[in-house]
């Protein structure tokens, strides 16, 4: 029965990774304006070109 | 590209009709110029992500930026500066689709010093980053100007607050809470299956603590502060009864866990927490471009030009000081009361009386703060700063100092006093017929009462059919600034209106001829003539004419007297009594019409209804109606004829009058509804419970207010009201649903028998089920609406 609490450590480690990487996401502000990003992909990306 | 020749060509720049019939037409020289310099930057993409993406530039007026070269009023637009960079963000009203969007974000290729530009298309704004030795703050603004997107510059910029840090933390909470939700409960199935043994029950249990702790003291701390607040007010909130909830939720399973006595209920309290959160987040939306919380400040320009030492210099206008020379020009609004002394003065005070008939001044005669010029520049002599001014006094009043105390107790709190003061009674009856028969059951079954009538259902029910509700109207151009804006809308039982912008329309006018029948040679004559002037009577005039166009020759217009013009051979002149009559203090309102030096008659004028008003008016009859007009009495008779029986008319009402009126109301016990238009009823508006502002556009300035219309949908007020009023009954519903599953709990409750998983499996759909009802009863209900 102690592998089970081996892949609870595991699976608790991995869990908190996605709970910081949501932390960093709203901290970084990808949260405040949820629709221009949706325009702004449509764009061409002309930069290279140059 | 193929383009017919008789077909009318479109600005390849803003989609305005134009004769050009190239391969590229331009309806001005502003448009062509924006498209050279696109060209020149390649960023021609600007038209082809959406046709005519530009703004007309045909109507603008250059403005002065002179003073963005002051370095003390730079510093106060500025958001942040250092030896190198400057951020900036600016409002630009002007934003409108995607090509908007892509010319914006690519204001670096315009120009080397701008580092970056970011725009958030909702709030229609920009922020940019720039360094300030290659491109200076007024250079940068010129630049947006010359693209066409005017930033929206006005003295409330100046008192922005810098640097506002944007409030996260309700989607952290959400985040923490939502992660140990799932990780209490993925550990808790092995205990409820029965597969878990003792031992690893054992740590199982420890890890769940662990999970719950940021749960209670990150994620869920709001509600419990909230709720000490509310004791502390002797006011027995929604918070109050969660608050007990959570407590004893989490502190009878940890101990437990501690104590194994038993596995805890730490994925209902974690999942109880997460779904207040959801049902807060779902409530806090609003629609961003819309501004609630204007002031004056919005209506007054940063800037003013003032006599320094012979010569004109514009100077921020807080720095202005009494005795100082200003120079007002045409369209400008009038920051400061003064003293006319130079000028000819046609002043238009509708923001302040409502009035908009422009009002002629002689030198010497004092000027009040809040006009706007209509005539060519006047120089005032300042008689009271800006913060000491006639119109700014009004900010002074109490309703602008103190947050607005609701008279109305809002539906959930009222049912929550009873529903704590229930609750507490169960408890304490389950605890003395236990305590009798055996000390730990009625330990259970006590916190087990707590534990599962916890309102967390009930506390969902507002957020959710409110909240979406709130969305809906939006979609239907009826912005309200919150749901509380909704549940106050519930108890109003009277509605005042303001005339101006309200009842009538703001610009347009109806005129009627007085005098003998004009021939229909004569008619074109006035029409041709008068179509020459921009004046608003002017205008009004042509319209309701109407006619052929013939040649008009020797025409001269004296601004603000009237016309003097040759037509069909016959000398015309039409203008104010004073113009034509050379006489004093006449009526100013109606304009004389002379031809071959006789007078053939007058038009008067009068504002133009709004379009089924008296419809929207009659519908209204079931509440107490009233009329609050800063016009003179001679409106009186056509408004009677609008209003049922019985309404109060009053007219000739300053600003101070109309908040005054308002404040009688509500000490008369009515719940009040104030429905106005413009800086005039900005006291009213703050003062009524619901404040509703009538706007023509969305980028009009609308003074604060509770909600916003837009004047297309006024007719449709009464369906909004039927619907608030339909989304009550809707509410009642959910409480009942909520309570039904308190009921059956209560039952577990009440013989100690509340296991975790029926805990598990009760408070979440019973949360869940909320949450559906409300979205799709809202949903339903506003089907109806158009």
């Amino acid at each position: 029965m102690k592998i089970i609490l081996l892949l609870i450590g595991v699976s608790l480690v991995l869990a908190l990774g996605f709970l910081f990487a949501f932390f960093w996401a709203v901290k970084d502000g990808q949260y405040d304006d949820d629709h221009t990003p949706s325009m702004r992909m449509l764009f061409e990306d002309d930069n290279k070109t140059k | 590209m193929l383009k017919e020749i008789n077909i009318q060509t479109k600005c390849d720049h803003c989609g305005e009709t134009c004769d050009e019939t190239g391969p590229l037409n331009f309806c001005c020289n502003g448009c062509k110029q924006i498209y050279l310099l696109l060209k020149d930057s390649d960023l021609t993409q600007y038209y082809d992500i959406e046709k005519h993406p530009g703004v007309s530039r045909y109507n603008i007026v250059p403005e002065d930026l002179e003073y963005l070269k002051e370095t003390d009023a730079v510093l106060k637009i500025l958001s942040f500066r250092d030896e190198k960079l400057s951020k900036v963000n600016f409002k630009l009203p002007a934003i409108h689709c995607a090509s908007c969007l892509y010319l914006l974000e690519n204001l670096p290729k315009l120009h080397a010093g701008i580092s970056n530009c970011t725009v958030n298309f909702l709030e229609k704004k920009a922020y940019i980053t720039f360094e300030h030795d290659q491109i200076e703050l007024f250079e940068l603004v010129s630049l947006l100007y010359k693209i066409g997107y005017e930033p929206e510059l006005n003295f409330s910029k100046l008192h922005e607050e810098k640097n506002t840090t944007v409030d996260r933390s309700l989607l952290l909470k959400i985040g923490v809470a939502g992660f140990s939700f799932g990780n209490i409960m993925l550990l808790s199935f092995p205990e409820y299956l029965g597969f878990a043994d003792a031992a690893s029950s054992y740590y199982l249990g420890y890890i769940n603590i662990l999970l719950a702790l940021p749960v209670f003291f990150y994620s869920g701390y709001g509600y419990l502060s909230d709720a000490v607040k509310n004791i502390k007010q002797g006011n027995l909130g929604i918070h109050v009864p969660l608050a007990i909830g959570m407590i004893t939720l989490f502190l009878r399973s940890v101990y437990e866990i501690l104590s194994t006595t038993g596995e805890g209920y730490l994925d209902s309290f974690a999942g109880f927490v997460l779904f207040l959160l959801i049902g807060q987040w779902f409530q806090d939306f609003t629609k961003k471009s819309i501004a609630f919380d204007r002031d004056y400040r919005s209506y007054f320009p940063i800037a003013i030009q003032v006599l320094s030492e012979n010569s004109w210099i514009s100077k921020s206008i807080d720095k202005i000081e009494v005795d100082e020379i200003i120079k007002v020009r045409s369209g400008e609004i009038i920051p400061c009361d003064g003293e006319l002394i130079a000028g000819n003065a046609q002043i238009d005070y509708s923001f302040v009386t409502g009035e908009t008939t422009p009002k002629s001044m002689s030198i010497g005669e004092p000027i009040f703060a809040g006009g706007k010029q209509t005539s060519s520049s006047i120089e005032i002599k300042v008689s009271k700063t800006v913060d000491q001014g006639y119109l700014t006094q009004l900010w002074q009043e109490s309703p602008f100092k103190e947050a607005k105390s609701s008279k109305a107790e809002l539906l959930l709190n009222n049912i929550s006093k009873y529903f704590t003061w229930t609750i507490l009674a169960i408890a304490t009856l389950t605890f003395l017929f236990w305590i009798f028969v055996d000390v730990s059951t009625a330990f259970r079954s006590i916190t087990a009462v707590l534990i599962v009538a916890c309102p967390c259902a009930l506390a969902l029910s507002v957020p959710f059919i409110l909240g979406n509700a709130t969305r809906i109207l939006g979609k239907k151009e009826f912005y309200a600034r919150s749901t509380e804006t909704l549940e106050k809308l519930l108890d109003i039982d009277t509605i005042v209106f303001d005339k101006t912008g309200t009842i009538t329309e703001n610009k347009s006018m109806n005129a009627a001829f007085i005098g003998n029948p004009l021939s229909a040679t004569d008619r074109d004559i006035i029409f041709s003539v008068t179509s020459q002037s921009s004046h608003p009577l002017s205008t009004a005039i042509s319209q309701e004419i109407n006619g052929t166009l013939r040649s008009v020759s020797n025409y001269v217009e004296v601004p603000g007297k009237g016309i003097i013009a040759e037509c069909e051979g016959k000398l015309v002149k039409i203008g104010s009594a004073s113009f034509i009559l050379g006489a004093e203090n006449n009526d100013e309102r109606n304009v004389i019409i002379e031809m071959s030096h006789q007078i053939i008659g007058h038009y008067t004028f009068e504002k133009k209804l709004r379009r089924n008003i008296s419809n929207i008016i009659t519908n209204l009859s079931s509440y107490k109606l009233a009329l609050l007009s800063g016009d003179n009495e001679r409106e009186r008779s056509r408004m009677k004829e609008i209003f049922p029986e019985g309404a109060v008319l009053n007219f000739e009402q300053s600003p101070k009058d109309k908040l005054k009126y308002i404040k009688e109301l509500q000490a008369n016990g009515a719940s009040v509804m104030m429905v106005g238009d413009g800086l005039n009823d900005a006291g009213a508006l703050k003062q009524s419970d619901v404040g509703m502002v009538v706007s023509e556009d969305n980028n009009t300035f609308t003074p604060a207010c509770d909600a916003i219309i837009s004047s297309d949908r006024l007719a449709g007020f009464i369906q909004i009201l039927d619907y608030v009023k339909k989304l009550k009954v809707a509410l009642i519903g959910a409480f009942i649903i909520a309570f039904l599953y308190n009921f059956i709990g209560l039952g577990f409750a009440v013989t100690g028998n509340l296991s975790p998983i029926v805990a598990a499996i009760l408070m979440p759909t019973s949360s869940i089920t909320i949450m559906v009802y409300g979205l799709l009863v809202s949903k339903w209900l506003s089907l109806k609406l158009l």
